[in-house]
């Protein structure tokens, strides 16, 4: 198991909120770069070579939204050439750069999140204060592959009644709703079995196999202190950045932008703590 | 009583709270700060609202089934280019079993399929954009179980706003603002989604109107699960 | 003090004339186990229902019904479920999450159990029951078998003090059953719960039960182990729900329990016979109806084999049967055989025809026929009667359907939805939608899964008069009884092939552990006896020491 799995889910949860809110409305490139770095790092470090593709297209994103933009948006002082009448400005340019960059780095981040935030995370999360949507949930997760495999056998049945192979609207939506009858059968079973087993009384809880420890205080309250020395930063204008008319000369807050670049690097600390783990101290050989 | 006071809570306090700190740190993109987290609230407030709901078991199990049935219909419809059965469910679950089911279900399956298709920042809007499909739905059920023309209407309708809805995601997140311009832009250029998703509802709405509604009707006779859509609203509520 | 205790239950549905119960007065000690028998339909299953008043079904109750001496109706919803635990037969649709973990917990979470509790509990309980090994297994991955220990698992962490059983095993293979009751057993033996169980097979825990309850037409009658005995030696009806053991020592006057007493007592009474046993001899001379060759099959292109290198030749009018545990692959085994997926590789014939000569769905057209585990699986349309004419339209033509539905008396069925059907029912609708197909060969997959005895007796036979008539019958199934009874050739399915596919009566006989109890009993004194109902008859006719 990956070091950072053993936090409570709300941890690496508020995590992200923390990382993603301040990259993705931020227009600061600094902070933008940080997010950037932080988050091809952990990807890179976490996913290995599966990372290569989504990378890929982000970079594909960012080279289009920098060229695009230009076009569609004619202000900014800074006049590289003409297209038909309109400027072609640089300040567009990397305004449309930050544009690629803030959408790069959400989906490289939603990367990060998809690694360590799963169906079994979520369900905590939501167990937490909802254990009735948890529940929802995990039913639903339940009913997917029930009704997925009794929509293959329907169409086996169907195959051997005669049935054409060709994949048709008519055929799938014949079976489909076929699939619906048969499991809308056992909706009173399955909720007698509910019943029989205590459901409907008021106070409700959800099992959770993690329990929140002093080492997912510490984590939570330092990215959460990392935050909000950012947004103080950013509420006090000392991350103010403009592309128009003229590229901002400020912007660059030495603690506002080594926070967030901390903030967004933390993880690391982790991984490489278990890389050490494992190399000098094999428990395991 | 308790949701009033939730919603009210929401509606008067969070959301004007949201768009001022959106507004104070966020100068720039403060109109995308602020449409992703009211979009965030109003779900998680429904979600808490139904939450503190005591609900029977059976309509729990229906909710159930029916998000797993619209995702499993989004793999096993997958052969036909950008048709999703996934609204057509959604409207008539919520036209059989109430406007809440219908949200709940709609928000569900959003949750849910991306489970399989990848989540992101889109999965709220899309859960807002398939709830309030149920939840419309749910509301205008007595008029559209008794007409059929309607139901279609309502289906093209909805797809068409499920698609607005969906393409102001995208114009908030490219441009961090709603820019009226290049969200005309997004919209035209996206005419063609927009265009499936109508005809995807009326086509789906059209094939399971009928053997939906047989389903529905068997589980309301035989088991007493869900509510009569024609009878008139009194008796809804018992 | 009685545990449990009803007197005078009477009972009618909703929307029903007449009483499903009447009159039924029965008391449970503690650490009892009390089997509840009677014929499908007798309200076993209302019963039990009643019993619990969380899922009583709605309709009009009369009598008193009293748990640990207090009124059913006065119990709190926590009191309820610490009392009394409801398993009922398909675990398909008992279970309610995605994990085996959560649906552990579910029960204590719905009384608001904390989350450190709940943990030890439910680990506590899975160790006790050994199934710490599919602990974090989505539930859908599991055997019925498994499905059915984690119900049991997950009734079991609210620490019931009376388990209600509706026939527990019916959906389970040999296997699965033996495990499930050893358990069950354990449970009373070890920590004294009470158990009411419902079964119209009650061979494995019949030794063990302390009391006897058989519903009638409504009515209860109440036994112990003895006196049941005593009385199904008088009345033929009763046979059926002892152990074959049991059973087959009736005509002497003995009670055996098990099948080593039962062996020994006739070892003592007959002398033993040394001959070979008399085996039922095939006729050589009729063609070839379906022959498999060198059949290879696989659902994913790395995945396993589940079909390897198999081999097997069925004769025109043979019954033949392909047993095998569960999960085994039979049911890929039956779809490969009627071209429903199709073998990477080899050759199946048809009727002397290579199966893919079959062009277009000409192969479903007088010549194959597929029966799935589930026989609902065949009925889309939401009545019987159009389904049916919906298969006519399919053979474009209707001369048969009059006939059979006659010969089947299937004609209040009609106009059902297939669904509110019972299982004997619906098989007999499911086959006579094969038939309609006037095919040549059928394949039945677990044919008489959940029937009771009746209605299984009642398949079989249908099943040997349509060979009699010259159709051949290809089943894949666990139930040896079935087997033993019925067909004429058996093969064990093992391992992606056939094996050993004989005669059923030297299968059986053959066999040392995978057979059927009547061929344990009988072996060192009547060889070539499978059945009960041959050795039934061996020990009435045979001439005692």
């Amino acid at each position: 198991m990956c070091y950072l799995k053993t936090f409570d889910p709300t941890v690496p949860m508020t995590y992200f909120l923390c990382v993603m809110s301040i990259c993705v409305f931020t227009v600061n490139p600094y902070l933008q770069v940080c997010a950037l770095t932080g988050g091809v790092v952990l990807l890179v470090s976490i996913k290995k070579k599966e990372s290569l593709k989504l990378l890929a297209v982000c970079a594909l994103i960012m080279a289009v939204m920098a060229v695009t933009n230009p076009l569609f948006v004619h202000r900014g002082m800074t006049e590289l050439f003409y297209v038909g009448k309109q400027p072609y400005t640089l300040e567009a340019l990397l305004y449309g750069l930050s544009l690629g960059c803030s959408i790069a780095s959400l989906l490289i981040w939603f990367g990060v999140w998809s690694a360590l935030i799963t169906q079994d995370e979520i369900l905590a999360v939501f167990g937490k204060r909802m254990p009735k949507t948890a529940l929802v949930i995990s039913m639903i997760l339940g009913f997917i592959p029930k009704l997925h495999s009794k929509y293959t056998r329907l169409l086996h049945a169907f195959y051997a009644g005669g049935g054409t192979r060709r994949k048709s609207l008519k055929r799938t939506a014949m079976i489909f709703t076929a699939c619906l009858a048969y499991e809308a059968e056992q909706v009173i079973d399955i909720s007698l079995s509910m019943k029989a087993r205590g459901y409907g009384s008021k106070s409700r809880t959800y099992s959770q196999r993690r329990h929140f420890r002093k080492k997912d205080a510490a984590a939570l309250a330092f990215s959460l202190a990392l935050c909000i020395t950012c947004y103080v930063l950013i509420g006090s204008r000392r991350l103010d950045y403009w592309y128009y008319p003229r590229l901002s000369t400020q912007g660059f807050d030495a603690l506002g932008v080594g926070s967030y670049f901390l903030l967004c690097l933390s993880p690391m600390y982790y991984i490489i703590k278990e890389k050490l783990l494992w190399r000098y101290c094999p428990a395991a050989s | 009583m308790k949701a009033r006071v939730i919603s009210l809570c929401v509606f008067l306090l969070c959301i004007p709270a949201v768009c001022v700190t959106g507004m104070v740190f966020f100068k720039e993109r403060s109109v995308s700060f602020s449409c992703i987290s009211v979009v965030i609230l109003m779900i998680a407030a429904y979600l808490y609202i139904y939450e503190k709901k005591s609900s029977p078991a059976a309509e729990l199990v229906i909710i159930a089934l029916m998000s797993a049935l619209s995702v499993v219909g989004r793999i096993v419809f997958a052969f036909l280019p950008s048709l999703k059965p996934c609204s057509a469910i959604i409207i008539l679950t919520a036209i059989y079993f109430g406007r809440e089911t219908g949200f709940m279900v709609g928000a569900f399956t959003a949750l849910v399929s991306n489970f399989y298709f990848g989540q992101g920042g889109w999965t709220p809007f899309q859960m807002l954009a398939w709830g309030l499909t149920g939840y419309f739905a749910g509301m205008l059920g007595k008029w559209l179980v008794k007409n059929r023309i309607l139901l279609l209407v309502y289906g093209a309708v909805i797809g068409v706003f499920f698609s607005l809805l969906m393409d102001l995601y995208t114009c908030l997140w490219t441009d961090g603002k709603i820019i009226f311009s290049r969200y005309l832009a997004l919209i035209s250029s996206a005419a063609w989604v927009t265009v499936t998703y109508a005809v995807s509802n009326v086509i789906f709405l059209a094939l399971f109107m009928q053997p939906l509604g047989r389903i529905f009707k068997r589980l309301r006779v035989k088991y007493g699960i869900g509510t009569n859509p024609l009878a008139s609203e009194s008796d809804t509520e018992k | 003090m009685e545990i449990l205790s009803c007197s005078k239950l009477k009972f009618r549905y909703n929307g029903s004339r007449n009483h499903t119960l009447h009159d039924v007065t029965f008391d449970v000690q503690p650490s009892q186990v009390v089997l509840v028998v009677g014929k499908t339909g007798s309200g076993k299953t209302t019963l039990l229902k009643l019993l619990k008043k969380e899922i009583a079904p709605a309709g009009e109750l009369c009598g008193e019904i009293n748990i640990n001496g207090k009124p059913q109706n006065e119990l709190s919803l926590l009191e309820s479920t610490r009392t009394l635990s409801y398993i009922s037969q398909d675990p398909h649709t008992q279970t309610v999450t995605h994990k085996v973990s959560s649906e552990l917990a579910f029960g204590l979470e719905n009384l608001g159990t904390n989350s450190r509790e709940i943990l030890g509990r439910v680990g506590e309980m899975a160790t006790y029951l050994g199934i710490e090994d599919i602990y974090d297994r989505p539930i859908h991955n599991l055997s019925g078998g498994q499905k059915q220990l984690c119900c049991l698992c997950s009734a079991l962490v609210q620490s019931p003090k009376i388990l209600l059983l509706d026939e527990p095993a019916a959906q389970l293979d040999p296997i699965g059953t033996s495990k499930l009751f050893s358990l069950l057993v354990r449970l009373n033996s070890e920590l004294g719960i009470t158990l009411v169980i419902a079964e119209h097979r009650p061979r494995e825990i019949f030794p063990y039960c302390d009391k006897i309850i058989l519903l009638e037409n409504g009515r209860a009658k109440c036994y112990d182990k003895q006196s049941f005995i005593a009385a199904a030696a008088d009345d033929p009806a009763l046979q059926g729900y002892i152990p074959p053991c049991t059973r087959t020592l009736l005509p002497l006057g003995k009670t055996a329990l098990y099948v080593r007493d039962a062996k020994n007592i006739l070892e003592q009474t007959f002398d033993k016979k040394p001959d070979k046993p008399t085996l039922v001899k095939q006729d050589k001379n009729k063609p070839l109806a379906f022959k498999a060759n060198d059949l290879y099959f696989r659902y994913s292109p790395n995945g396993k084999d589940v079909v390897d290198c198999l081999d097997v030749c069925v004769k025109q009018g043979e019954f033949f049967a392909a047993v095998g545990s569960n999960g085994c692959g039979k049911t890929t085994m039956l779809k490969l055989f009627c071209g429903i997926l199709r073998p990477w590789q080899g050759k199946i014939t048809i009727n002397g025809k290579n199966i893919k000569a079959y062009k277009g769905n000409t192969l479903y057209r007088e010549n194959v026929a597929y029966m799935p585990q589930d026989p609902c699986e065949l009925f889309v349309s939401p009545t019987v009667g159009q389904e049916f004419e919906n298969t006519c339209k399919f053979m474009g033509q209707t001369d048969t359907l009059d006939e059979l539905v006659r010969t089947f008396d299937i004609e209040p069925l009609l106009d059902m939805n297939p669904y509110d059907l019972s299982g004997g029912e619906i098989q007999k609708c499911a086959l006579v939608k094969l038939l309609l197909t006037k095919p040549e060969i059928l394949f039945l997959d677990e044919p008489g899964k959940g029937l009771d005895p009746a209605a299984k007796a009642l398949l079989g036979n249908t099943l040997t008069r349509l060979c009699e008539q010259g159709k051949t019958v290809i089943i894949a199934t666990h139930d040896l009884d079935f087997a033993a009874e019925y067909a004429h050739t058996c093969a064990l399915f093992f391992d992606g092939k056939i094996h050993s596919k004989t005669v059923a009566n030297e299968f059986f006989s053959h066999n040392n552990f995978y057979t059927t109890d009547a061929s344990r009993i009988a072996r060192s004194v009547f060889p070539g006896v499978t059945t009960t109902a041959a050795l039934e008859k061996a020990v009435k006719e045979s001439e005692r020491r």
